[in-house]
């Protein structure tokens, strides 16, 4: 069937390839990009976790006193 | 119908919805481009006189087609945005502009890839070429604009404002064709009169629009479900949806 379409096949298939290319980012990017953003705050929150633990522990001592 | 628009203003409640049509309209998206491109290379006819290089139009056209349509909605979701103060509305608009770029670059790709064997050059500065280059740049002008401010408030509104200024070049990529001289053929597709073309490519064009613009609403909800989750990330709901 490409055989049919001659000298303009390269044009086409360019054509073509490009609007894959462009699907392919649109459908991959937006995950990439949740997978990027849980880590991001998952890691955020951890830290705020740890963090509000610490000073609970640091403060534990003087209530007691 | 005001609880609705009332409904779709809180983040969380845009959020869920977006999950429940990013399936169905990726889905359906595929399966029409499957077919769209199908029919398109495979059972559609060659033109009369451009030849086989016809069947870049399958490609061409819808994603020209969805430019417009894509800066529309960037448009209306910033003026709703803007005059109301809706923060989903400027979400939304911060996320069409990514995939409204992708498809205004990919029809002026496959523009100059069939305007070489149709008109002999790659390139011409014609006014549809032209309007549409700018509305490339109106959406790279959008993102660069919101991204300018620390303040997102600040930058929503600004670049919102671009976008509702530059809604004067979408008449003029439309009628450009019939205000100017250009190498463009005139719109083929019109709502009030039987296409001129075979009906086997009128289904390929078809085709391709519905999963042009399937696709394009599935991509929307991913890309604004993932602003929402950046920007409500202090909710307890974004928490709970994430950990």
């Amino acid at each position: 069937m490409i055989l049919e379409w001659g000298n303009h096949a390269p044009y086409i298939l360019m054509a073509y390839g490009a609007g894959a290319v462009v699907f392919l980012f649109l459908l991959l990017e937006p995950m990439r990009r949740r997978r990027q953003l849980r880590q991001q705050l998952q890691t955020q929150w951890r830290r705020e976790q740890l963090a509000a633990q610490s000073s609970a522990v640091q403060q534990r001592p003087e209530v007691q006193a | 119908m005001w609880t609705f628009f009332h409904k779709m203003a809180s983040p969380k409640w845009f959020y869920d919805i977006g999950g429940k049509w990013i399936t169905v309209c990726m889905s359906l998206a595929i399966m029409l481009l499957v077919a769209g491109v199908y029919q398109g290379l495979f059972n559609s006819p060659a033109d009369y006189q451009q030849g086989q290089s016809v069947r870049i139009m399958y490609i061409h056209v819808p994603a020209a087609f969805m430019s417009m349509f894509a800066y529309s909605t960037m448009a209306v979701a910033a003026a709703i945005g803007y005059i109301w103060r809706i923060k989903v509305a400027h979400m939304v608009a911060a996320s069409v502009a990514p995939i409204g770029a992708s498809f205004t670059a990919l029809a002026l790709f496959t523009g100059a890839v069939w305007g070489k064997p149709t008109w002999g050059t790659y390139w011409v500065w014609d006014a549809r070429i032209t309007s549409e280059l700018i509305l490339l740049f109106l959406f790279f002008g959008f993102m660069a604009l919101r991204h300018a401010f620390d303040d997102v408030q600040m930058g929503d509104r600004a670049a919102g404002v671009l976008a509702m200024v530059g809604v004067v070049n979408l008449p003029i990529i439309h009628f450009s064709v019939e205000w100017w001289h250009t190498l463009h053929q005139g719109a083929t597709l019109s709502q009030f009169k039987k296409p001129p073309m075979d009906p086997q490519m009128l289904i390929a064009v078809l085709l391709m629009i519905a999963a042009f613009k399937l696709f394009f609403i599935a991509s929307l909800f991913r890309r604004v479900r993932n602003e929402i989750v950046w920007r409500e990330r202090g909710s307890q709901w974004v928490r709970e949806v994430l950990l």
